[in-house]
């Protein structure tokens, strides 16, 4: 058994590629036409090309989830979480690209973790291991 | 003094900008163009529709960014207080304890579920 998918959850797909593509750095992996305007969408690492693919999961509007998405947003709990080599370098280039940050990087002992709001009503955590 | 949609809107923008720039020190000119209102007409109507001057809820926006921060784990509570603007742990200490009821400290002990629940009720006192 092998963990190959993780997703977020996101409403306009094109918009959620411009941030994951455009801003974060991802790469787009696969972009298969379902029909009726579905589209499977992933994006990986640009430093795993073969690694875990993150689907682009078009739920944003299912009540549960829109419930779900709206309280951990008020709540300032992120959805999801990636992992960046220097976390204080990856904050200074978003931050120039205009991204907002709910949390600044912070030590967290074993970790330092930055907050970032996607635009597609998620927050998405990035999180530099630091101690081992 | 009636609260158009318009006013409502710029006001919300503003209270955005305050939440997205809690990490920093707040700039009153830049506040007034981001509303689109004159300084005195920008905080006479934030205090007017919204019961609290701009400074204050910049100082409750700072304290739950700092609150966040504390739940996940911060371990310098005294780098979270500088950030929150806060010159020394012990001032620190007391507006949050005044705020939360509880002292960062003791806050960072508690579990995700009661610390959420805690910023929650501090943050709309």
């Amino acid at each position: 058994m092998k963990i190959k998918l993780e997703s977020v959850s996101i409403s306009d797909y094109d918009k959620a590629l411009a941030f994951y593509s455009g801003v974060l750095g991802f790469q787009k992996k696969r972009d298969i036409p379902l029909g009726g305007g579905a589209r499977w969408l992933t994006v990986v690492s640009a430093e795993e090309p073969d690694g875990t693919e993150l689907v682009l999961e078009p739920n944003a509007e299912y009540p549960a989830m829109k419930a779900l998405k709206e309280a951990l947003m008020n709540d300032g709990i992120p959805f999801t979480a990636f992992e960046v080599t220097d976390i204080q370098k990856e904050y200074e280039r978003l931050k120039a690209l205009g991204v907002e940050f709910t949390m600044e990087p912070t030590n967290m002992g074993m970790t330092t973790v930055a907050i970032l709001n996607d635009t597609c009503g998620n927050l998405i955590q990035l999180y530099q291991v630091t101690a081992k | 003094m009636e609260l158009t949609q318009a006013r409502g809107e710029r006001l919300e923008t503003v209270r955005r900008y305050v939440r997205e720039h809690a990490d920093e020190s707040l700039d009153r000119a830049r506040l007034a163009a981001v509303a689109g209102f004159s300084i005195s007409h920008l905080h006479r109507l934030f205090r007017l529709y919204l019961g609290e001057n701009v400074a204050r809820y910049a100082r409750r926006a700072r304290l739950e960014r700092a609150g966040r921060k504390l739940r996940m784990g911060a371990v310098d509570i005294t780098e979270v207080a500088l950030r929150a603007g806060y010159s020394t742990h012990a001032a620190f200490t007391k507006a949050f304890r005044q705020q939360y009821g509880v002292s960062p400290s003791e806050f960072r002990r508690l579990g995700c579920t009661a610390a959420t629940r805690i910023l929650k009720e501090g943050s709309s006192r």
